[in-house]
């Protein structure tokens, strides 16, 4: 086993990685850029190395300066958790060269997964079915022009070294295609240095139905069922959930095989997940995900596995702890993930302090994040802020927990998008499942109306009470001394500034 | 003593009067009974409806949260001269962002929701776009300059 890791990432994942290391003794480094020295994760792991500023192409990108952090603290592995370098095969090959684990699938594999022709290759030739597509001759405007012409518009235009959502495009007619490229181009070179692009059909109203996968370095490959991650915003996902509501046992079946066949053609190892789009019971290849995903804790949280021990003990070169016939869901669970941006002005990311953060709790309630009350949150980082999973015998007792969480739910001193999912759970197709991957955005309007009147009223008089409490400095006259908890509401004040 | 406060979202503002734990908004009938809770939070008792907030204050505004969602106040002393942030003609960064792109010169005829200018904050691409059509006054910005909500990008006639 390993015994010191470094975690080349931030946030909720480093804190989430952190958290198995020490169940299992193993030691972890943390390290962290400029904006990032007093954040959660530098404060909960053993030791901490600063990498540079907050840019994170200078920080957590900056591949020298990781590794040698790592040779510093004498640290045997490194977990990329998800974004940054975790599908980065030159980071990867490079750890396998100084004799570090990489935590993660082999260099070889993240590169062949890694390119999406590549990795449709690889799996159609295993008989997974793909979306039908075209790889441009060239890069040159034309060619690309040519490709779409080829698969027929609608098309999608993808970045080959993609993910998230950046550098892809929709085009519907040929008008579109040459404003769509040079968008597609400039954003994959910015989030990926890569500005390489191919064109796949575009499946309409589809669902999008992932499978997570662990495998060994032994020869064994299990999945871990299904998750629904149809809920998403310009391909961002914002809900997630597991079972899927729509899978039939006999898409299930196939579904999983074919994910499972698809990791055994590739040689895959560690954990990872496949992604497919889904037409009623078709399902099309769209992209493997060699890492941790951020959805993970729904597929934890319905068979019991820990994702992150599990990536430990197969990085070391243990077997797995269990067969395809020992996994079972139990139940059901969603994720609903809190980002600072403002629902009402065209999910803006927001900056701001975090005046006051309070976690929810409860039965069925794991709340994964990596701020706390008093930090800043940045311009430099991605605007999650938190992820709420909740989990239950049924489908409806874990949506009523999830809802339940997302009201007591407090953070203040920035917007965010609570509001919004709390109108999705709410909403009568989500939850009957009649849903797609462009549905947030044919239904906007449904997710967005600003709070009724009376909940502003309240408001109203409570911003009037604390400005007047603010400006008078002193005791207020609705308090009756010490309260029994020493929390004081009062007490938060400082002197006047307006 | 009661004091009058001015409190607006942005969108709206209400006169709002404050005497000790009991406030009234014009225009609307009956108190509003504001109360610390012993948990931090914050009882408002409104024609026997009680809600339950939590409250901060920030440097130049005060945040509420109620039911999971939250909103920014302004609040001003009714007497003082301060007014809230007027709508104008000036198009700003909603964030603190660097520019992409620009795609106006002063002189430009735009039509509503053409993009003027594209920052870029978080990875991610925000196209700021005409409000209605008009004719752009002056453009202050340029590509690759990190730029502050305060500062204004685009003028519009």
């Amino acid at each position: 086993m390993m015994r010191r890791v470094l975690i080349a990432n931030r946030g909720e994942i480093a804190l989430r990685i952190i958290r198995a290391c020490r169940e299992m003794g193993i030691r972890t480094v943390a390290v962290y850029s400029e904006a990032d020295a007093d954040a959660p994760h530098v404060m909960a792991a053993h030791d901490a190395v600063p990498i540079g500023p907050p840019a994170a192409a200078a920080s957590y990108l900056n591949v020298p300066a990781i590794l040698d952090a790592a040779s510093r603290t004498e640290a045997d592995a490194i977990h990329p958790g998800y974004g940054f370098l975790s599908e980065h095969a030159g980071f990867a090959r490079r750890c396998e060269d100084r004799g570090l684990m990489f935590i993660g699938p082999p260099s070889p594999v993240i590169e062949r997964m890694g390119s999406k022709t590549a990795a449709r290759a690889a799996v159609a030739q295993a008989g997974v079915p793909v979306v039908p597509g075209n790889t441009p001759k060239s890069q040159e405007a034309a060619d690309v022009l040519d490709s779409l012409a080829r698969v027929g518009y609608p098309a999608l235009l993808k970045a080959s070294a993609g993910g998230g959502g950046k550098g892809m495009r929709i085009v519907r007619t040929e008008a579109e295609a040459a404003e769509a490229i040079d968008a597609a181009r400039r954003e994959a070179d910015r989030a990926f240095a890569d500005g390489t692009l191919y064109v796949e059909r575009l499946i309409e109203r589809p669902r999008h139905i992932e499978v997570q996968v662990l495998a060994d370095g032994h020869g064994s490959t299990v999945h871990l069922f299904e998750r629904d991650c149809t809920l998403q915003r310009r391909h961002q996902k914002v809900i997630e959930e597991s079972p899927g509501p729509t899978v039939t046992p006999a898409l299930r079946e196939r579904i999983t095989q074919a994910a499972v066949a698809a990791c055994r053609a590739v040689g895959y190892v560690n954990a990872g997940t496949i992604e497919f789009l889904v037409s009623g019971e078709d399902f099309y290849f769209l992209e493997m995900n060699t890492r941790l995903q951020v959805e993970h804790p729904v597929t934890e949280a319905v068979t019991g596995i820990d994702l992150v021990r599990a990536q430990l003990l197969v990085a070391s070169g243990e077997r797995l702890p269990f067969r395809q016939e020992d996994l079972t869901m139990r139940g059901a669970a969603v994720e609903c993930r809190v980002y600072a941006e403002d629902p009402s002005a065209n999910f803006l990311p927001q900056t701001g302090l975090l005046l006051r953060y309070r976690e929810p709790q409860g039965p069925g309630v794991r709340v994964d994040a990596g701020v706390r009350e008093g930090q800043e949150i940045t311009v430099h980082y991605d605007p999650m802020v938190a992820k709420v999973i909740t989990s239950g015998e049924t489908r409806d007792i874990a949506w009523a927990r999830a809802a339940l969480a997302l009201r007591g739910f407090e953070i203040l001193g920035l917007r965010h998008n609570i509001p919004f999912l709390l109108a999705l759970l709410g909403h009568p197709d989500v939850r009957a499942g009649r849903i797609h991957t462009r549905f947030i955005e044919e239904h906007l309007a449904d997710f967005t109306a600003p709070a009724g009147d009376d909940a502003a009223l309240a408001q109203v008089a409570l911003a009037a009470v604390m400005a007047d409490a603010a400006m008078s400095g002193s005791a207020s006259p609705g308090r009756a001394g010490e309260t029994a908890t020493g929390i004081d509401p009062w007490s938060t004040f400082g002197p006047v500034a307006w | 003593m009661a004091a009058q406060w001015r409190v607006s979202n942005g969108q709206r503002e209400w006169l709002v009067t404050v005497d000790g734990t009991s406030v009234t908004v014009e225009g609307v009938d009956g108190e509003f009974v504001v109360m610390p809770r012993p948990d931090g939070r914050w009882s408002i008792t409104h024609a026997d409806q009680v809600s339950t907030a939590s409250a901060a204050r920030a440097d130049q505004s005060i945040w509420t949260e109620m039911d999971g969602a939250g909103t920014e106040w302004q609040a001003h002393p009714a007497s003082s001269r301060a007014r809230h942030r007027v709508v104008d003609d000036s198009i700003r960064s909603p964030m603190s962002a660097t520019v992409v792109s620009v795609h106006v010169t002063a002189g430009s005829a735009v039509a509503e929701g053409d993009p003027l200018v594209v920052v870029e904050a978080m990875k991610m691409e925000m196209p700021l776009r005409a409000p209605s059509a008009c004719v752009v006054k002056a453009v202050h910005c340029q590509v690759g300059e990190l730029v502050q909500p305060t500062t204004v990008l685009v003028e519009l006639e």
